[in-house]
C-alpha cells in the first residue's frame, strides 16, 4: 500500500519535477564547488599515475600532501591515480592511455626502466635536459648508473626516484649451524659454503638460483657477465655480446651449483615469479639474491637479526646492476608542464627523498641523500642497507634500447633452459645471442 | 532390437511427404498476403541493420585492420605510422620467433583438453542423470568451476600445487616423495594446464549432455530392455547416436576455445617453464603488449584465424555427417 506522502507527491508533478531537478543539481553543484576550489586562484591540477601498495602507498600520500602544502605547490595541485598493474603490465596500460590521449601528466616510480626507450618512442615524454641545466638538477646530482637508465639517444627522459639493486641475503642461523664464520666475497666461496650447508644442515640447500624467464633472471645474470669482464651489447648497441666466454663462465657458476646439488633444483614459484624469498623464508635455502625492499618481510618471517646481507660476490671483479624506478613528465599544457617539473624537483629534494627511502626501503638515487640526518640515522639503525648503497659505486645499467624487453625475454628463456640443464650454458647463450642479433637487425632495418 | 535410423533414410521419407506440402512463400502468395517481396526484404534489412552496424564497427572493421597490419611493421605504442613490408611478418613466423612452437603447444593442449573434457562431461552427465538424493547439489558442484573466475580458480590451483606448503605436495611428502614444482617443471606444467582446463569446462559439458540425455525418448530404452540389451549396447546404439549433435557442438566449441587459450596460461605458468606452455594467444599477447611488435602479432592472429576456420570447417564437414534423427 502506498504511503500518503507518496500519493501526494505523485499527484503533484510540479513538486516531483522540483525534486528530480534538486537531485540532479546537488551533485553538479558539489562538483562545481570542488573544481572552483582549485580553479578560482588559477591553480593548475596535475594527475600522477602510480602503482604503490603497502608502506609505499602511505609514504606517497604523505609526499603528495607535503607537496601541496609546501611552497612548491603554490600554483599547482597534485593528485594521484592508482594503477592496479604490476611490473610489465603497467607499460601496456600506459601506452594504451597515451595512444588514446587519456594519459597522466606524470608517472611516478615506473618500475620497468628497461622499457623506458619504448615509452620514449611514443613521443609523449618531455625531455628534461633544458630543465635540468637551469634549475638545479644536473645529471651529476644523481648516481651515474641510475641516471644512465634515464637517458635514451642522448636525451634525459626521466629521473631515477626509487633506487634498487641487489645483494645476497643469508640466513645467519643456518650459517652458524654449518660452522660458517664469515660471509663469502667470491662465487667460489659461495659454492664452498653451500657445500658445507648441504652437508651439515638437513633438508637445506645453500643457494637459490634465479630460475625464471623474466627480467629478474636476466637482470641478475648481467652482474655475473660484467663480473667476468663481459659486455651485454657492443659499444654502439648493434650486436649482442652476452654469449661470449665471459657470459658462459658467469652462467656456469649457477649451473654448477645446481649440478652439484648445492642450489635448490627447481623454481619455487612459477616461471615468471622467480623471487627466491618464499624458499628463503621457508628455511629451504640459506642464501638468495634480493633487493633491500624485501628485508622487512624476511625479518618478519625469520626473526629480526637472523637475516644478513653481503655484497654480490665476484668472479673476477665486483659488478652490480641498477634497477631504479623512474619518474617522468608527459606533454600537457605549459602550466601543467611547469607543475610537473615542480613536482619532480620536489620529490628529488634530498630531505623528501630521504623520507621516501626510509619509508619504502628503496636506496637513494640522489647522492646528497646519504648525507641527510634522516638517512644517516636510518642506516645507523640498519647497517645492512650500507651494502646496497656501497654497491652503487661500481654499478652498471642495462642498455637503453627499444627492443631490450624482447631480447631480455629470449635470453631469460635460454638461461632457464641452461639452469634446468636442458642445454649447456654455451648452447643456451649462443641461441639467445643469435635471436638477439636478429631482433636488433630487424629493428635497425 | 530398436536401432535409430540414419538421417539419410529419414530425410528420404520426409522429402516425399514435403513434396505434397506448399512452401511458406507459396502459402503467403496463395493467401493473398499484402506484403510484397521488396517490402519483405526491406523489413528484414531494417531488423538486422543495428546488429550489422555494431558487428561491422566492432568486428569486421578490426578484422580487416588486422589483415592490413599483418603486412606492416607497426609498433602500436609508437607515433611512427605503420610501414608496409609485404609478407615479411609471415616469413618471420616460420623463423626463430617461437610461433611454430606456440602452435605446437596449442595443438598438444587442444588434443588432450577437448576429448578429455567431453569424455568427463559425458561421464558426469551419465552419472548425474540417474535420480538419487542430493543430485541437484552434485550437479551444482560440478558446474561451479565453469562459472568461477578463471584467474581466481587458477590462483587456488597454484596454492594447492605449490612446492612450499601446497596440499598436493604435502600429500606426496607423506608418501616420502619429494616436493615437485608442478607449474615450473616439464612436463608437469602442461599436464596441469590441461587438468585445470578439463576441471573447469567439464561442468558445462555435463549440462549440455544432461539436456541431450533428457531428450532421448524413454521408449527406446524400454524397447531395448525388452530385447535384452545390456547397458553398453543401449549406450552405443541409442544414447550415443542421439546425443551426437551435442557432442559435435561441444567438440566444435571446445576446439575454438582451446586454440584461444590464454587466461589459464597467464595465471598458472606465464608460458613457462622455459617456453613449454606458450600458446598462440599467449605468443600474440607477448608480441603485441610486451614487445610491441604489432605487425608480427597481427600476422600471428591472422594465422590463428585461418587455423580456427579450417578446423571448424573440417569438424562440421566430418562430424556433421553422422547426424542422426529420431524416428517419427
Amino acid at each position: 500500500m502506498k504511503r500518503h506522502s507518496d500519493v501526494a507527491m505523485m499527484r503533484s508533478p510540479r513538486k516531483m519535477g522540483r525534486l528530480v531537478a534538486g537531485l540532479v543539481a546537488c551533485p553538479l553543484a558539489l562538483v562545481g564547488m570542488s573544481s572552483v576550489a582549485h580553479a578560482s586562484s588559477s591553480v593548475t591540477n596535475i594527475n600522477m599515475w602510480e602503482g604503490d601498495t603497502g608502506p609505499a602507498a602511505t609514504a606517497l600520500k604523505a609526499q603528495v600532501a607535503g607537496y601541496n602544502a609546501s611552497g612548491y605547490g603554490k600554483t599547482c595541485h597534485a593528485g594521484t591515480t592508482f594503477i592496479a598493474a604490476t611490473g610489465h603490465e603497467f607499460t601496456p596500460k600506459l601506452l594504451t592511455a597515451l595512444s588514446s590521449g587519456s594519459g597522466p601528466n606524470l608517472v611516478l616510480s615506473y618500475s620497468e626502466p628497461q622499457d623506458m626507450a619504448e615509452v620514449a618512442a611514443t613521443g609523449h615524454l618531455i625531455t628534461l635536459n633544458s630543465y635540468m641545466s637551469k634549475d638545479g638538477r644536473p645529471a651529476s646530482y644523481f648516481y651515474p648508473a641510475m641516471m644512465k637508465a634515464s637517458t635514451f639517444s642522448g636525451k634525459v627522459y626521466s629521473f631515477p626516484t626509487d633506487g634498487g639493486d641487489y645483494a645476497i641475503l643469508y640466513n645467519k642461523k643456518i650459517f652458524k649451524e654449518a660452522g660458517i664464520a664469515g660471509t663469502p666475497t667470491t662465487w667460489a666461496q659461495v659454492t664452498a659454503d653451500s657445500a658445507k650447508i648441504v652437508k651439515s644442515v638437513k633438508g637445506v640447500y645453500g643457494f637459490y638460483v634465479p630460475f625464471g624467464v623474466n627480467e629478474w633472471t636476466v637482470w641478475t645474470f648481467e652482474s655475473m657477465l660484467w663480473s667476468e669482464g663481459g659486455h651485454f651489447l657492443n659499444a654502439n648497441n648493434t650486436k649482442a655480446e652476452f654469449g661470449s666466454s665471459a657470459g658462459v663462465a658467469g652462467l656456469n657458476v649457477w649451473v654448477n651449483l645446481l649440478k652439484k646439488h648445492l642450489a635448490y633444483p627447481s623454481s619455487l614459484s612459477n616461471s615468471a615469479q622467480n623471487a627466491g624469498y618464499p624458499g628463503f623464508q621457508d628455511g629451504k635455502v640459506a642464501m638468495y639474491i634480493d633487493g633491500s625492499y624485501d628485508l622487512g618481510i624476511d625479518d618478519k618471517a625469520l626473526g629480526a637479526g637472523n637475516v644478513g646481507v653481503f655484497q654480490f660476490p665476484k668472479t673476477k671483479q665486483f659488478a652490480m646492476n641498477t634497477g631504479t624506478n623512474q619518474s617522468f613528465m608527459l606533454k600537457g599544457t605549459p602550466a601543467q608542464e611547469t607543475c610537473e617539473w615542480d613536482y619532480l624537483k620536489y620529490m628529488t629534494e634530498p630531505s623528501v627523498q630521504a623520507n621516501w627511502d626510509v619509508a619504502t626501503g628503496f636506496i637513494p638515487t640522489v647522492k646528497a641523500v646519504a648525507q641527510t640526518p634522516t638517512y644517516k640515522a636510518f642506516v645507523a639503525k640498519d647497517p645492512r642497507l650500507k651494502v646496497f648503497v656501497q654497491e652503487l659505486n661500481y654499478a652498471h645499467t642495462r642498455p637503453s634500447i627499444q627492443n631490450y624487453a624482447q631480447i631480455s625475454a629470449e635470453l631469460g628463456t635460454q638461461i632457464e633452459a641452461a639452469l634446468m640443464q636442458q642445454k649447456s650454458a654455451q648452447a643456451a647463450l649462443s641461441a639467445a645471442q643469435a635471436q638477439a642479433n636478429q631482433i636488433l637487425a630487424s629493428s635497425a632495418g | 532390437m530398436v536401432e535409430v535410423q540414419p538421417a539419410a533414410r529419414v530425410r528420404q521419407r520426409r522429402s516425399a511427404a514435403s513434396a505434397r506440402r506448399p512452401s511458406p512463400r507459396e502459402q503467403v502468395r496463395r493467401s493473398g498476403g499484402g506484403i510484397n517481396r521488396r517490402e519483405e526484404l526491406l523489413a528484414g534489412y531494417m531488423f538486422i541493420a543495428p546488429t550489422a552496424a555494431l558487428l561491422s564497427l566492432f568486428y569486421f572493421v578490426p578484422l580487416i585492420e588486422t589483415f592490413y597490419y599483418s603486412f606492416t611493421r607497426w609498433d602500436p605504442a609508437s607515433i611512427t605510422p605503420a610501414q608496409f613490408i609485404g609478407l615479411k611478418n609471415y616469413s618471420l613466423l616460420t623463423g626463430q620467433v617461437g610461433f611454430l612452437a606456440a602452435v605446437w603447444h596449442t595443438f598438444v593442449y587442444l588434443a588432450f583438453t577437448v576429448p578429455l573434457s567431453v569424455a568427463v562431461g559425458l561421464g558426469l552427465a551419465l552419472l548425474l542423470n540417474r535420480p538419487f538424493r542430493g543430485r541437484g547439489i552434485y550437479r551444482t558442484l560440478v558446474f561451479t568451476p565453469y562459472i568461477a573466475p578463471v584467474v581466481g580458480s587458477a590462483l587456488v590451483f597454484s596454492y594447492i600445487l605449490s612446492p612450499l606448503g601446497g596440499v598436493f605436495n604435502d600429500l606426496l611428502n607423506a608418501f616420502g616423495i619429494r616436493s615437485i614444482n608442478f607449474l615450473a617443471q616439464n612436463p608437469w606444467a602442461m599436464i596441469w594446464l590441461i587438468i585445470f582446463s578439463v576441471w573447469q569446462v567439464a561442468g558445462f559439458n555435463m549440462v549440455i549432455y544432461l539436456a541431450a540425455l533428457s531428450s532421448v525418448p524413454e521408449v527406446y530404452y524400454e524397447a531395448s530392455e525388452m530385447d535384452g540389451a545390456r547397458w553398453w549396447a543401449r549406450f552405443r546404439h541409442i544414447t550415443w547416436p542421439l546425443i551426437w549433435p551435442s557432442t559435435t557442438f561441444l567438440l566444435v566449441i571446445g576446439v575454438v576455445n582451446s586454440i584461444q587459450v590464454f587466461t589459464q596460461v597467464y595465471a598458472l605458468t606465464r608460458g613457462g617453464p622455459i617456453d613449454s606452455t606458450w600458446t598462440v594467444i599467449y605468443w600474440i599477447y607477448q608480441q603485441d603488449f610486451v614487445y610491441f611488435n604489432g605487425g608480427l602479432a597481427t600476422a600471428g592472429s591472422v594465422v590463428l584465424f585461418l587455423i580456427g576456420m579450417i578446423l571448424t570447417l573440417l569438424q562440421l564437414r566430418f562430424l556433421g555427417r553422422r547426424r542422426v534423427e529420431l524416428l517419427t
